[in-house]
């Protein structure tokens, strides 16, 4: 056994991993999907968490924040949906501590990294830091993506990617901070309501409209809104590297 | 007491602040369910003043989310606004009041938002506001505006009117800049 996978599995085991970060250093996003007129962004440099919320990091801001607790959360801020797989305000399985949280909206996840002196990832951010918009890695990603609700387990449990960050891929659906940009139906478009950019637009101007994943997660996003909460959508936190989180 | 109360009701129709007539009631229940004023965020209005998301408790309300430096949709959503102000009863049109939120955190301003007013010969007492990112996201999320900054500056954006009754629930809504206002007007008056 080489010292690399010793590492690895030290890490896959390991709680030091919960909470970690990782640094994206400054990268370009080249969106797979453009509207008129946008053109490549540059992103980072950024602390990124290297593995996706768990349910017991979760608990703690719960019990900091017992407005977010389920029983007593606003309708405006979540659905139905928020915190089910918890057996109560703060209590969970123990054998889910370590899993991603889930059922979660977009405000409460918000809150959560803000309570950390975080935020949530753009989509550039995002996609910049789960290396995915590759051909290489797309194949592997929609495989994940065509098993409907797969068993979700610890965090941090497989190998990170060329940033370090682990589990971009193949355990839960991630919310970013600006989800809403993602736009594909028409109402928006100056008044053109039966143009669907889902159609008409998206797939056209497609830079490799063979990366169907990426295709997807577009697609994921413009479906959300904001108090949404489902089995398998998370999230993780960024941070800027000058303190500054906005 | 009572009197009190109608006395500050009737003087927040014809006074613009925000903030006056609302007193009576804040003082009441807490605000919940889904209730958009619940966001509690600071605004400024086209004449500078601080606006709390909470002031706006107590009016019915139409509430759009634009950025007055375009030239595109949000002439002709405003156009629409107006004509469904006009089209509220005469007796009912000072049971609804107008709040205008920009979307465009960088470049919007008092300044700005006065000048588009006046341009568009808006209705005096018609709010326009303006905010940081983090209260326009909020807001747009609450409300489910989508919208989209692009490299020039412009937005791409949701073209709803929101009608919110007293309490900052959203009850009615009409999506789209050429669609019927009948079904709209139906609920809002409803609402009255």
């Amino acid at each position: 056994m080489n010292v690399a996978v010793i590492l690895s599995l030290l890490l896959a085991f390991s709680p030091i991993t919960f909470g970690a970060e990782a640094q994206l250093p400054e990268s370009i996003y080249s969106p797979q999907f453009r509207d008129p007129g946008e053109v490549d962004s540059s992103v980072g440099p950024l602390m990124i968490d290297k593995t996706p919320v768990t349910n017991q990091e979760f608990l703690a801001f719960i019990k900091a924040s017992p407005e977010y607790s389920r029983s007593k959360i606003a309708p405006l801020f979540a659905d139905s949906g928020y915190l089910t797989h918890w057996a109560g305000d703060t209590k969970f399985s123990k054998s889910e501590s370590h899993f991603p949280v889930t059922h979660v909206s977009w405000f409460v996840a918000r809150k959560f990294c803000a309570a950390q002196g975080k935020r949530l990832p753009t989509i550039a951010e995002w996609e910049v830091a789960s290396d995915a918009q590759n051909p290489a890695s797309d194949a592997k990603i929609l495989a994940w993506y065509s098993k409907p609700n797969a068993r979700l387990r610890n965090v941090g449990a497989r190998p990170a990617n060329k940033f370090g960050v682990m589990d971009m891929h193949g355990l839960v659906w991630e919310w970013v901070d600006n989800f809403s940009e993602s736009i594909m139906s028409g109402d928006s478009r100056g008044g053109s309501s039966t143009e669907s950019l889902y159609c008409a637009g998206a797939a056209l101007k497609a830079k490799d409209p063979k990366l169907y994943a990426t295709f997807m997660r577009f697609a994921f996003r413009s479906s959300l809104t904001a108090k949404y909460t489902s089995a398998n959508l998370g999230f993780r936190c960024v941070r800027d590297m000058n303190g500054d989180s906005k | 007491m009572k009197y009190l109360f109608l006395l500050t009701m009737i003087l927040g129709h014809v006074t613009f602040a925000h903030d006056k007539h609302t007193d009576s009631l804040k003082a009441g229940t807490p605000l919940g369910g889904t209730s958009i004023l619940q966001l509690d965020s600071s605004w400024k209005n086209q004449k500078g003043e601080s606006v709390k998301l909470t002031d706006l408790r107590g009016k019915n309300r139409f509430v759009v989310m634009l950025y007055t430096r375009c030239d595109t949709a949000c002439p002709l959503i405003v156009e629409d606004l107006k004509g469904i102000a006009t089209e509220i009863d005469s007796k009912n049109a000072d049971k609804v009041e107008v709040s205008i939120f920009s979307l465009d955190s960088l470049r919007e301003s008092p300044a700005s938002l006065l000048a588009f007013s006046k341009k568009r010969k808006l209705p005096s007492q018609w709010g326009l506001l303006t905010s940081d990112s983090d209260a326009v996201a909020e807001l747009a999320a609450a409300l489910g505006v989508r919208y989209k900054r692009l490299q020039n500056g412009d937005f791409i954006h949701s073209n709803v009117i929101y009608f919110l009754n007293k309490n900052g629930e959203v009850v009615a809504q009409k999506e789209g800049l050429k669609t019927p206002r009948t079904e709209f007007l139906k609920q809002v008056r409803k609402n009255l």
